[in-house]
């Protein structure tokens, strides 16, 4: 399977607006991202650009939803990861990472974790979660099933 | 006593009638009055023409607004429209590079305040040190030059750098270098 970071990306809303000054271009209305398995949905992405050899590329995608979703099978996994937040920041280079804010969460099957701000690194699969004085962390980690060896 | 007409003379007596009713319908009757002759659309005269022109338009400060040069023109009174071939449309811009619009025919009205390009219409605008180079293609694009302002509520395809998006209906605000796609948007964006 052609890792997703190398799959163009496609997004679908009702509108859009382009700056051709600034490169930016603004999606809105049941706005729908994807990159090989990795769908990202929202009311609102907001398109940034950046220059690689003469040519704007897409760089980052700010995201706002009611919320935001997220999910990706990871390579060589069976199992799809989900998130959910009121915004997220979808980086597709230098690592693809995604920044997930305002109350976010995060689950693969049940294992599951949650807190302020959650940071994951898309390519090495590390996430790191944030708290704040008033949406602590919590993590939940279920063991994994002892496959029956035959 | 009851005298039975037996069902093959029963037919034929209907099949009868009915020869005599059509007949009735097609004979030529004098009080019908003929079909009118079909309406020959007299062809739309031109007043005037012009062949291989260039127009320079200024708005109401004298800046220049915009270029439209074209093959040939037809002026029609009846419609107070002028019809080009092959016209190229330039929009003259304040900051960046200025705006460019072509198609293989165009129409113009209340003195090019309205200009429409139509057929296979490409607008475009080159790269400048502050815009990025983009191109839209569709069928039909309006100028509103008073407005500096263009749009279509046709299917478009802008294309920029490594990405493209399409939609149905685009505007473009062109003082505010802006371009909207209006309903049912597909972007996408090929990564390096």
């Amino acid at each position: 399977r052609t890792p997703d970071r190398d799959r163009p990306i496609d997004l679908e809303a009702d509108r859009a607006e382009i700056d051709n000054v600034r490169g930016i271009s603004t999606y809105t209305g049941a706005v729908v991202l994807t990159q090989g398995s990795l769908v990202i949905t929202g009311d609102r992405m907001v398109v940034h650009t950046r220059d690689v050899e003469g040519r704007r590329v897409l760089d980052r995608v700010e995201v706002a939803g009611g919320p935001a979703t997220y999910e990706q099978l990871p390579p060589g996994q069976t199992d799809t990861v989900h998130a959910e937040a009121p915004r997220m920041e979808y980086h597709s280079r230098g690592p693809q990472r995604l920044h997930l804010s305002g109350g976010a969460e995060l689950w693969q099957r049940e294992n599951r974790m949650s807190g302020d701000e959650i940071r994951v690194n898309l390519e090495t699969q590390e996430a790191v979660v944030e708290g704040r004085e008033d949406r602590r962390t919590r993590t939940i980690f279920y063991p994994a099933e002892e496959r029956d060896e035959e | 006593m009851k005298t039975r007409i037996n069902p093959p003379r029963l037919f034929t007596l209907i099949a009868v009638g009915l020869l005599i009713g059509v007949a009735w319908l097609i004979a030529d009757r004098p009080d019908r009055e003929p079909p009118p002759d079909p309406e020959i659309p007299t062809r739309e005269r031109a007043d005037y023409f012009m062949e291989g022109f260039t127009i320079h338009a200024a708005d109401a400060t004298g800046r220049w607004q915009y270029r439209l040069s074209a093959d040939d023109l037809y002026h029609f009174p009846e419609r107070g429209v002028w019809s080009f071939a092959r016209p190229e449309v330039e929009m003259f811009a304040e900051a960046g590079a200025n705006w460019y619009g072509s198609a293989p025919r165009g129409s113009a009205w209340d003195q090019g305040q309205r200009v429409l390009l139509h057929e296979e219409v490409r607008f475009w605008r080159p790269e400048s040190a502050v815009n990025r180079p983009l191109e839209l293609e569709t069928r039909e694009l309006w100028f509103y030059p008073g407005d500096d302002r263009v749009e279509t509520e046709a299917h478009a395809v802008l294309r920029q750098d490594t990405s493209y998006t399409e939609g149905v209906g685009a505007r473009a605000w062109l003082d505010q270098q802006r371009i909207e796609l209006q309903s049912e948007v597909r972007g996408h964006h090929e990564l390096p």
